[in-house]
């Protein structure tokens, strides 16, 4: 129950030529789930390990419900930290790792026993106290390190690529382990992943890092359908990108042009982008928003099929290449060399600044 | 053996099957390859204690003596000159064991951050580690000796008259000027292994314990100590196996007598009467078979906490 | 820390001094004496710089041909009984050489083998051998042996594999359990002393008896001398201990 408040945090590490973190202010919600993302480099654990106290920002702050906590030690800043590899101490046993906080804050004895016990309860693994760390599967250990890291009842949770050293099975069981105590005690919860789809199914706000810079800062759908640059598009996934003039509503593109009311961009060069899902494939139709094109290629993928496209206007100028996803029945309805009508909704069609 | 399972230095490629030998073809191209080194091990050195062990109990073929007998080491353990160099030996050995194991930690402790001259410090433990004892040893005569480098410095700082005011560090009764050239090489012998460990163990599990609320001094007890308590301990092992063995130091920077247990034994041993060598055989002999039974230890106790 | 270095400085300042008195803090008479001594050819010092450095080179070269295939042994294979061979050569470095050596000393002089060099070399392979077999295994338990079947049948002869995949995979293990082997031998006193029966004078026999004999320059500049190939070892060895190659290390470290 802490709102957690970046402003202009910026770490430069000594001999870096690059801030590692730069001016990365951001508002996170209490009781909410908000992920780091951003390539292996991006800055995204450096902003973390700030946020635990474990590095020194260079400049900046950091507020814990208004109030700063630059001056608060680690130990005492009440934002617990589980690692990737969950860091179970190898020595101790389960019981030890997960009453750990506790001891050092002088509890005593009986009362850590009883927590430790409700708190194996909680993340399902109740009477393995005695077990050691390397006894226990990479699923156990994650939820031990869960339990180690609730007990101190902490502020603020601070997860370390949670979910990155699961197989698919543990994964999904994980996230709803992380998302059932995360709402049971209505934690402020920041993780950080260099995976995309981690922070989708995980989070209630992402932050998307390149060089240590914030990119975008929102819910999860934004970054599908209102992506702020080509990059952010990009990363999640986006394929299709069209060479633009905007004016007004109106988008002229090589393919002809297009429908866009609901672009905040100013008049000028953009990039129309459209995720390949959206785009209708049709053997005659024709209509506005539309573009003629012939299949390259086609890869049957089981729950769906995906065609590339090489579509072309009217004007002169080269084709261009456009991805689009149908339904599994696509393969079957259209033929490599076949020519086919595309149609790009409006609503479905979103712009991004043209990079120089 | 000590190290191998502790510091785990050399990993394995996880890609990498080890070969299974079951043919014999297979066995008896690894008895080549092993041979010259077992046979080293075997004729030298396991023959040689063997021939140690047969002398302790009399043999002495060449003086026309073959029966065995205890004999020696019933006089040996009579003597009270022996007592006093296995109390000495001992003294030497646990006191510069000791002292250079919260040396190397501490130092390990410093030298793991980073600081301007770090380098520089690394490179004189390292530069310490293959200097020879001997000339370790010629060292402190000439800084701790009563007309070494520091009485002088006394002298200047008026702390003392003349020579024989200095406290007497070399050749004394409590071994200092030993203990100070072994604790001189052990603490940077240990200082870079401790370090090594510690590197391998990483600051992450401080930090998650940090996290946790650990303060400094919680993060060193609890949660640092007991992970590179295990590469502390073997270097100790072999820094007291070393201590308790070795001969040239004490010959040059101890008294005469008592003098320690390998320089007893070394004393007897050229006696001009040959009736000592079986007593001189008999001390070397317990000298190894000491160091033995302190390892076998060692390794039933390590493998007992590992395993449980 | 940098009591560390404090052994150092007093070996400098005897080797050039002439008289140094108490109490004066530097030599008051400086002179070349002790070094213009070492380097003269009737000197004993020559001929102990001869014997130190042949039975250390041999030593070194036995042992790297000793180790080299028990490495190979213990680093590439798994077999029955490994846990007591690897007891067995690891037992010396911890076992106190003395009473090995006296225990020996009695068939080395049966076979004329005492008093000699060769049986100097012979019994300085005690104390080497471990270290250099412990370091070439840890070099061959990073080596990947299907290099060899790849040569092989891409039609290398056995001496062409050794020498073109092998020795430049195991070169690093070689150069730095040479210069362990060279160290160890180079600093043993007690074995020479004990096989050497006087006879075989080395470098840290000569030593011992100057620092005896109270000659503070001599023993002083000789102690310089002694510690030489200890920093060259240093040197060489940095780059292998703590470069690509810092594997290597493991077996040192021992």
């Amino acid at each position: 129950m802490t709102q957690v408040d970046l402003q202009r945090l910026t770490k430069i590490y000594p001999g870096g030529e690059n801030p590692a973190v730069h001016h990365l202010s951001l508002t996170i919600p209490d009781g909410r789930v908000t992920a780091l993302l951003g390539p292996s480099g991006c800055g995204k654990t450096t902003a973390l390990k700030m946020v635990a106290g474990l590095i020194k920002p260079s400049a900046g702050d950091i507020l814990f419900d208004g109030i700063s906590v630059l001056g608060v030690p680690t130990e005492k800043r009440e934002a617990v930290m589980a690692f990737q590899n969950h860091l179970l101490f190898p020595h101790m046993s389960v019981s030890e790792n997960i009453g750990f906080g506790l001891k050092m804050r002088g509890v005593d004895r009986t009362a850590v026993r009883q927590r430790v016990a409700d708190m194996l309860a909680l993340v399902r693994l109740p009477g393995l106290e005695a077990r050691r760390p390397y006894q226990l599967s990479g699923g156990q250990q994650q939820r031990v390190a869960l339990a180690r890291a609730l007990i101190v009842e902490p502020k603020v949770l601070l997860l370390d690529e949670p979910l990155s050293n699961l197989d698919a099975h543990l994964r999904s069981e994980m996230r709803e382990l992380i998302l059932d105590v995360q709402q049971r005690f209505n934690l402020t919860t920041i993780f950080v992943t260099h995976d995309q789809e981690e922070a989708v199914v995980l989070a209630d706000q992402i932050a998307l890092l390149f060089e240590g810079q914030l990119q975008q800062y929102g819910p999860p759908q934004a970054f599908y359908d209102r992506p702020l640059s080509e990059r952010v598009a990009r990363f999640f996934g986006g394929v299709n990108f069209i060479p633009g003039h905007k004016r007004g509503e109106d988008i002229q593109t090589p393919l002809g042009l297009f429908q866009c009311p609901s672009a905040p961009l100013l008049d000028g060069a953009v990039l129309l982008t459209i995720r390949p899902e959206n785009i209708q494939l049709d053997s005659h139709a024709s209509g506005a928003n539309g573009a003629y094109g012939r299949i390259k290629s086609s890869v049957y993928m089981g729950t769906h099929a995906r065609f590339k496209i090489l579509a072309e206007g009217n004007s002169p100028q080269p084709p261009v290449a456009i991805e689009v996803v149908t339904g599994a029945a696509g393969v079957n309805q259209f033929a490599v060399g076949q020519r086919v009508r595309l149609h790009l909704p409006s609503e479905k069609i979103w712009l991004v600044p043209a990079e120089r | 053996m000590l190290f191998g399972q502790d510091i785990r230095v050399a990993k394995l490629p996880a890609n990498q099957p080890k070969a299974q030998p079951h043919a014999w073809g297979e066995r008896l191209k690894l008895m080549l390859m092993l041979g010259p080194a077992l046979a080293v091990i075997l004729f030298l050195f396991i023959g040689g204690l063997g021939l140690a062990l047969l002398q302790s109990l009399g043999y002495l073929p060449f003086i026309g003596r073959t029966d065995l007998s205890v004999e020696a080491y019933r006089t040996i353990l009579s003597r009270e000159e022996f007592y006093r160099s296995l109390l000495l030996s001992l003294w030497i050995s646990l006191a510069s064991t000791g002292l250079a194991t919260g040396l190397a930690v501490g130092s390990a402790l410093v030298l793991r951050q980073h600081f301007r001259g770090r380098r520089w410090v690394m490179f004189i433990f390292q530069l310490n580690i293959p200097i020879p004892h001997l000339v370790g040893a010629v060292g402190i005569l000439f800084l701790f000796s009563q007309s070494g480098f520091l009485a002088r410095l006394a002298y200047l700082a008026h702390l003392i008259d003349a020579p024989g005011d200095f406290p007497a560090l070399v050749f004394d009764r409590y071994a200092i000027g030993i203990i100070l050239e072994y604790l001189w090489k052990s603490t940077c012998f240990m200082g870079v292994i401790v370090l090594a460990v510690m590197q391998s163990v990483g600051e992450d599990y401080e930090q998650a314990a940090q996290t946790l609320g650990a303060n400094r001094w919680q993060r060193l007890r609890y949660v640092l100590l007991p992970l590179i308590m295990p590469g502390i301990l073997s270097a100790s092992i072999l820094v007291f196996a070393f201590t308790f063995g070795a001969f040239e130091v004490p010959l040059l920077l101890g008294q005469r007598y008592p003098s320690a247990l390998p320089v007893l034994a070394y004393r007897y041993y050229t006696d001009v009467d040959l009736n000592f060598r079986p007593e001189a055989m008999a001390v070397s002999v317990i000298i190894s078979a000491f160091v033995t039974l302190l390892i076998f230890v060692y390794v039933r106790v390590s493998r007992g906490i590992s395993r449980r | 820390m940098g009591g560390l270095l404090l052994p150092f400085l007093p070996l400098l300042l005897w080797s050039v001094s002439h008289r140094w008195y108490f109490p004066a803090i530097i030599p008051t008479e400086w002179s070349w004496r002790a070094w213009s001594y070492v380097f003269k050819a009737n000197s004993q010092v020559l001929p102990a710089l001869g014997y130190s450095l042949v039975i250390a080179l041999a030593t070194t070269l036995l042992s790297i041909l000793i180790g080299i295939p028990a490495g190979r042994a213990m680093g590439l294979y798994r077999f029955r009984g490994q846990t007591v061979v690897r007891v067995l050569i690891l037992a010396p470095v911890i076992v106190p050489p003395l009473a090995v050596a006296m225990g020996i000393h009695m068939v080395f002089i049966r076979y004329g083998l005492a008093n000699t060099l060769a049986g100097v070399v012979l019994v300085h392979l005690i104390p080497v051998t471990p270290y250099v077999v412990l370091i070439m295994a840890s070099i061959f338990a990073n080596y990947n042996p299907e290099y060899e079947a790849q040569a092989r049948s891409l039609g290398a002869r056995p001496g062409q594999v050794f020498r073109y995949i092998t020795f430049p995979a195991i070169l690093p293990g070689i150069v730095v359990g040479g210069l362990f082997a060279f160290i160890i031998s180079w600093s043993e006193y007690l074995l020479t002393l004990l096989i050497g029966g006087g006879q075989v004078i080395t470098l840290p026999l000569l030593l011992f008896s100057f620092a005896n004999s109270g000659d503070n320059a001599l023993t002083a500049a000789l102690s310089l001398i002694f510690i030489g190939p200890a920093i060259i070892f240093l040197v060489l060895t940095s780059r292998y201990l703590t470069g690509r190659h810092a594997a290597v290390g493991g077996g040192g470290r021992l």
